[in-house]
């Protein structure tokens, strides 16, 4: 009996704790006492993935969603003509990329700030000072379905920053993608140069077509 | 059963094991978000505490079969991961199959386990599979090559 006893213990007793000690002291870890998913409103079954195409009835489902959460959703003309604008320029506008890293270095909206809810600590203090200052924050992740845009201004929004701020691209990225809009690779800081550099070659290839 | 066979069908469950909780260890807010597409744990701690801790406690019991240390103790564990797991997807694949037009074996969806995205027969009947390989364990022990293998029940009957 006492056997049997030492090889649960060994199993359970030392797993476990293991398991903890594991998560904690990586990066990517979980906190265990964070709410997530803030705000949070279940989806239905029918409402959950797997069927393809109609990306369209997903945003249509994201700006209710949104509504129903108290944030504004913009469209993709509205964020384009925003782009070229000297409020875009001078950061009284503010875009913040809600996805992971991988996905902000393989494309985003330039000067674009990276801010992933689920690891806040990377950029928070750059993207809280980014925010106080402006007048709007446009939050995007991938659009549709994907609601890290909205639980990252949850985020911010709980850090004290005005909720009449924030609006969410509702399309995201992947229906910036879907509509042929440019992005920009790489680090923020080289962004305005890429971003012209993108500009000029659109509009040379709408002269010399 | 033959003891080089029990060392196979160990060394399989425990690597599945190993490298599927790894994968998860690696992305544990992917395997958050999955979670929670799932609805069935509600309380966010509770979500918290599955995706920070179970990919390295299935980690832990792979490498446990792998070497043969308390064999029977981590093959029963894992029995139990593999029923829950398996009861999880099926209902979880019941519940898309309301907006789902096709067949339930056409069905694919990623379920959290590590692999992605895959169909669901295919994945309850390796979930099966891998479930009567673990009882198997549990019954018959560890067999060859098993760093620590008379700890167990076998041990228990004997005294």
């Amino acid at each position: 009996m006492r056997v049997a006893w030492l090889e649960w213990l060994f199993v359970l007793g030392l797993g476990l704790p293991l398991a903890v000690v594991l998560n904690h002291h990586l990066d990517s870890g979980i906190d265990i006492t964070r709410d997530y998913f803030p705000d949070s409103i279940p989806q239905s079954p029918a409402a959950s993935k797997i069927q393809p195409a109609d990306f369209q009835a997903e945003v249509r489902e994201a700006i209710s969603r949104l509504e129903r959460k108290g944030f504004s959703a913009l469209s993709m003309d509205q964020v384009w003509f925003l782009l070229g604008s000297e409020e875009w320029k001078t950061e009284q506008i503010v875009l913040i990329d809600a996805r992971n890293e991988a996905a902000y270095a393989a494309g985003h909206l330039p000067l674009a700030y990276r801010f992933d809810h689920y690891h806040p600590e990377e950029h928070l203090d750059e993207v809280l000072a980014a925010c106080l200052v402006a007048s709007q924050i446009i939050v995007y992740c991938n659009g549709g379905q994907c609601e890290d845009s909205e639980f990252a201004a949850a985020y911010l929004r709980d850090m004290g920053i005005e909720t009449s701020k924030f609006a969410v691209l509702a399309e995201g990225m992947n229906g910036w993608l879907l509509a042929g809009h440019p992005v920009v690779l790489g680090d923020r800081q080289d962004d305005l140069i890429e971003w012209e550099t993108i500009l000029g070659n659109i509009e040379l290839e709408v002269v010399q077509p | 059963m033959k003891a080089s066979a029990l060392c196979v069908v160990r060394w399989i469950i425990g690597g599945c094991f190993v490298y599927l909780g790894w994968v998860k260890t690696r992305d544990p807010v992917a395997f958050l978000k999955v979670i929670r597409e799932f609805n069935l744990l509600q309380a966010p701690l509770l979500m918290n505490v599955v995706a920070a801790w179970l990919p390295w406690f299935e980690c832990w019991c792979g490498l446990l079969l792998v070497l043969g240390v308390g064999v029977r103790a981590a093959a029963m564990t894992l029995a139990g991961l593999l029923a829950a797991f398996s009861i999880m997807v099926w209902l979880r694949a019941l519940q898309l199959m309301a907006s789902f037009d096709g067949s339930f074996c056409s069905l694919s969806f990623d379920c959290g386990c590590g692999s992605g995205e895959v169909f669901v027969c295919q994945k309850l009947l390796q979930n099966g599979c891998l479930f009567i390989g673990a009882l198997l364990l549990v019954w018959q022990g560890a067999g060859r090559l098993a760093l620590w293998p008379k700890v167990g029940f076998l041990k228990l009957n004997q005294s």
